[in-house]
């Protein structure tokens, strides 16, 4: 961690680096759901487009 | 938690005093956000996402690598019929979805027109794809819905057709099928057992089985469809009017349909062209005749029975009244070149296939006998011309159908 953020967060109050550390865990979480959402789909369709000629 | 307190056991990251991430809270964000995914993925299929359009053209379809979901199909028909309305939802290929008609002259739209304000007609047919595909599951998945409902589909004569579509669209079957919207029909799901068993590809098709059935409790592919065609879509695809529009929601594309009435005819009829559909046309009736003692053409037994085994089985038993098969013919263009003999071969394998299909309870019906060279924009696709004669061609079979199946009390 950079020294600089690492004091930062040193010298907040607790109790805002509490509710920032929870805020930030849960915000981590929504996000990787997010991405795991958009995956799921991504892996899902074909990797080449329907090839179709009407004439 | 003071500065003095010792680490906690379960932080992750942070100072030796304060933990950045909480492994608990971080789970719980995880669960909220797929819960508040798969709610926004079941919501945004409720209303219709492509308003403007009257069929889904390339943009829109697997040509550009975009899947509709069973969801957002439902919703299409929904936003087109209402409940007092018979519903005919045309699925089949790419002459039925109206290949070189323009999406404000497509022949479903003159069907609509001839039909009248009772029924709904709604095109949910996809190019190269069988009478068994998307329109189909999503007519079966819509029969409490709209229980007087017409499904309209094409063939060739003969052609054959598998309950589970084709490969290019078995997406659609796999949505419906793992989201319960499908009737039980036994020999539909033998058929999907035994493509899901078959070794060459078992470990491929246990993970789309496996996408599929995630998808039906998380609904990612819903999500993701209203995200590509109301946001931006997330990927380069080489199906692409132009490249800089490569990532732009689908829903602003336009249905830019070929028109063959203004395509110059040597652009659609090259020699090349001419050489391979000549072939091709030559061979539409081709497999399983051969000429009888009374120097009749005759479908050989073999022949005969596997396409009856393939009709019987297409459709659930109580589906096959509502569906009207239409058998495609080729352009005179080419036709008219053939020996008599061979004229008449095609002409008993039309007869063949309709008396195959109503054998089972379909309503069948074939088109093109009277139609000009100039109603073709090719061998088989429709001009605007071509189009309107098959609208008014189907129109009083349709009628006829609503009437026998009680739809008009």
């Amino acid at each position: 961690m950079p020294t600089a953020i690492r004091k930062f967060w040193d010298q907040l109050p607790s109790p805002t680096a509490t509710l920032l550390s929870h805020f930030g865990s849960l915000a981590v979480g929504v996000l990787a759901a997010f991405i795991l959402h958009y995956v799921l789909y991504r892996i899902g369709l074909p990797s080449k487009p329907f090839i179709y000629v009407a004439f | 938690m003071s500065e003095s307190t010792p680490q906690p056991a379960n932080s992750v990251a942070g100072t030796a005093a304060r933990p950045f991430f909480r492994p608990w809270t971080l789970l719980a964000g995880f669960l909220l956000g797929l819960g508040l995914m798969c709610w926004a993925g079941r919501t945004v299929t409720q209303r219709d996402l492509h308003p403007k359009d009257v069929r889904f053209h390339p943009m829109i379809a697997p040509d550009s690598q975009y899947e509709p979901t069973m969801g957002e199909m439902r919703a299409f028909v929904r936003a087109r019929c209402r409940p007092d309305q018979i519903l005919v939802i045309v699925g089949g290929n790419s002459i039925l979805l109206g290949v070189g008609q323009p999406a404000d002259r497509v022949w479903t739209r003159r069907l609509q027109e001839v039909l009248g304000e009772r029924y709904a007609v709604v095109n949910l047919a996809f190019r190269g794809s069988s009478p068994t595909d998307g329109g189909a599951f999503v007519a079966e998945s819509l029969r409490d819905e709209f229980p007087r409902q017409i499904y309209i589909a094409n063939v060739a004569a003969l052609q054959a057709a598998d309950s589970i579509g084709i490969e290019s669209y078995r997406f659609i079957l796999f949505d419906a099928y793992y989201k319960g919207l499908l009737l039980p029909w036994a020999p539909r799901d033998q058929q999907l057992k035994d493509y899901l068993a078959d070794p060459a590809y078992k470990a491929a098709r246990f993970e789309r089985r496996l996408g599929a059935q995630a998808d039906a409790v998380l609904h990612f592919r819903d999500f993701w469809n209203w995200w590509s065609a109301t946001k931006f879509f997330t990927f380069a695809t080489p199906y692409q009017p132009d490249p800089n529009l490569a990532y732009r929601a689908r829903a602003k594309f336009k249905d830019e349909e070929t028109d063959y009435d203004t395509l110059p005819f040597d652009q659609r009829f090259s020699p090349s062209v001419i050489a391979n559909d000549t072939l091709i046309t030559r061979a539409y009736s081709a497999n399983g005749y051969s000429k009888n003692a009374q120097d009749q053409w005759q479908l050989a037994d073999a022949s005969r029975e596997q396409f009856l085994r393939y009709a019987a089985n297409a459709f659930p038993d109580q589906l096959k009244p509502r569906t009207l098969i239409l058998i495609s013919r080729n352009s005179p263009y080419y036709t008219r070149q053939l020996e008599k003999d061979l004229q008449n071969r095609d002409e008993t394998a039309i007869k063949d296939t309709i008396a195959g299909f109503e054998k089972f309870g379909y309503a069948a019906l074939s088109y093109g006998q009277d139609f000009s060279p100039e109603d073709f924009g090719d061998r088989t696709h429709l001009t605007t011309a071509g189009g309107a004669k098959l609208a008014e061609t189907t129109a009083p079979k349709i009628q006829a159908l609503a009437t026998q199946l009680g739809y008009l009390k």
